[in-house]
């Protein structure tokens, strides 16, 4: 049966978006279970430094919402795969669509998570800060904020959101990718590993190039540049990827 | 750090474990999952804004810290080759007058394992001079050091009959200081490294002792004394 009702990509990307939002709320509680899960790892694994002589010993614990970042940042990624499964993809037939609202609606709502989780992330750490003071027989508790000013608070939290971002990109690319070959999921971790031992052997130092490329870039638009091309190309490649997957 | 990459790996076993159901299935309606999120944001915020009233200090970070040894800011050094009326009155963490007639001293302490550095001088007369300096104790934070020598016991001396005695406290002092470090991101964008182990590094500590020309020194062969070359 042909409709006759012309709809616009935006209004049926907005309503696919509306959707996802309301359905896949398992997202948002495998959220909260990660980060609690993060706050309590901080508190019970903290890094110590530690100081002895004869006459005194000076133990310093330390405590960051870096674990809890981490484990948002790995929440982005194996999320953005599942998103790629056929079973996702063919919650978007309930809808009259085409590839690009469907890509478009799922970068929306990735968008929408990975800014809950960005969020979420870097308020950890006043619970972390909170529950360390209470639980914690603690003499003095240090903090840096002098050297900090806001303009470094404002780019932190948006580096923070930005690799959240990249590693939603990065898990939906491969996701696409194993959806358009089964056996990239084989040869995906393979030829990355393979590459890496070839690069490392070459006297190169492989991976630890691209985390350099990300993690030792100290200027924010540097590393802005950095993050907003490698979403473009990511993000790009993935629709490219899913227009050639089979139709329905 | 191995617990951290255990439960990353635990994490994502349990991941794929349990999101092999569908993520849309519900056990919980919508209104509860609703309210579990709004309660879980209101922890977070509520825990942000009760940590800005924690009572806290401010870290001293140490910019630019060789703990390779560059030597030339010792401060034991500067004293030992006679330049004590250099070194930063702020590193001089306590000072005693003692007034003192006899013609022997003798020097003592049951635990002091550092230095101790003695001035011959004829500005004073029967009289002696104590002074000890106490310069920073670097803890390594990662790729950064962190001074907290403002938390370390100060030593303190007694002269009784002829004998000058160095009192360090009765027990072993345990001091636990907790640091709230900034998330990596914030510490990327304040050109703090990710990598690498910071040690622990330590400045001079030590007692000064002005004593006049003549006076008779005896110590035992346990304590670490030497003399200013003037």
């Amino acid at each position: 049966m042909m409709s006759l009702t012309k709809v616009s990509l935006s209004s049926v990307v907005r309503l696919q978006y509306r959707y996802k939002l309301k359905a896949y709320t398992g997202v948002f509680m495998g959220l909260i279970l990660v980060q609690v899960i993060g706050i309590l790892l901080t508190l019970v694994g903290s890094m110590q430094t530690s100081f002895s002589n004869n006459v005194y010993t000076v133990e310093v614990s330390m405590f960051s919402p870096s674990l809890v970042i981490i484990l948002t940042i790995i929440w982005a990624f194996l999320n953005a795969i599942l998103m790629t499964t056929k079973a996702y993809r063919e919650d978007d037939f309930t809808f009259v669509s085409n590839r690009l609202s469907y890509n478009l609606s799922n970068m929306a709502f990735l968008l929408t998570a990975c800014v809950i989780g960005a969020i979420t992330a870097l308020l950890s750490g006043g619970i972390i800060q909170l529950l360390t003071y209470i639980t914690q027989d603690i003499d003095v508790f240090l903090t840096v904020t002098h050297e900090v000013s806001v303009g470094d608070y404002v780019a932190g939290a948006v580096v923070t959101l930005l690799y959240i971002l990249l590693a939603a990109t990065a898990g939906y690319l491969i996701g696409m990718m194993t959806q358009f070959n089964k056996r990239l999921i084989i040869l995906i971790p393979v030829l990355l590993i393979g590459l890496n031992y070839i690069a490392q052997h070459n006297g190169n130092s492989g991976f630890v190039n691209i985390l350099e490329f990300y993690f030792m870039e100290y200027s924010f638009s540097l590393f802005l540049l950095k993050a907003v091309v490698t979403l473009i190309i990511g993000s790009g490649l993935a629709i490219l990827l899913s227009n050639r997957l089979e139709v329905r | 750090m191995m617990g951290a990459i255990l439960s990353i790996i635990l994490i994502i076993i349990f991941w794929f474990i349990a999101m092999n159901k569908r993520l849309t299935q519900k056990s919980l309606t919508t209104k509860k999952l609703k309210l579990i999120f709004i309660g879980y944001i209101s922890i977070l915020i509520l825990g942000t804004v009760s940590a800005f009233f924690l009572p806290s200090s401010e870290a001293n970070m140490m910019e630019g810290l060789d703990p390779s040894g560059d030597m030339t800011d010792n401060l034991f050094m500067k004293a030992e080759q006679g330049e004590f009326s250099s070194i930063d009155k702020q590193r001089i963490a306590d000072s005693w007058e003692y007034s003192y007639t006899g013609e022997k001293l003798t020097l003592a302490s049951d635990s002091y394992e550092e230095g101790i550095l003695i001035e011959r001088t004829d500005e004073l007369k029967e009289a002696i001079e104590v002074f000890y300096i106490k310069d920073w104790q670097a803890l390594g934070v990662n790729a950064a050091y962190m001074d907290v020598s403002e938390y370390t016991p100060d030593m303190g001396v007694e002269l009784i009959s002829d004998t000058l005695e160095f009192v360090s406290p009765e027990e072993e002092i345990i001091i636990e200081l907790a640091f709230n470090e900034l998330g990596f991101p914030m510490k990327q964008m304040i050109g703090e490294s990710q990598f690498g182990n910071g040690y622990s590094s330590s400045g001079s500590r030590f007692f000064y002792i002005r004593v006049p020309e003549d006076l008779q020194i005896e110590f035992s062969e346990y304590l670490y004394v030497d003399y200013v070359n003037n």
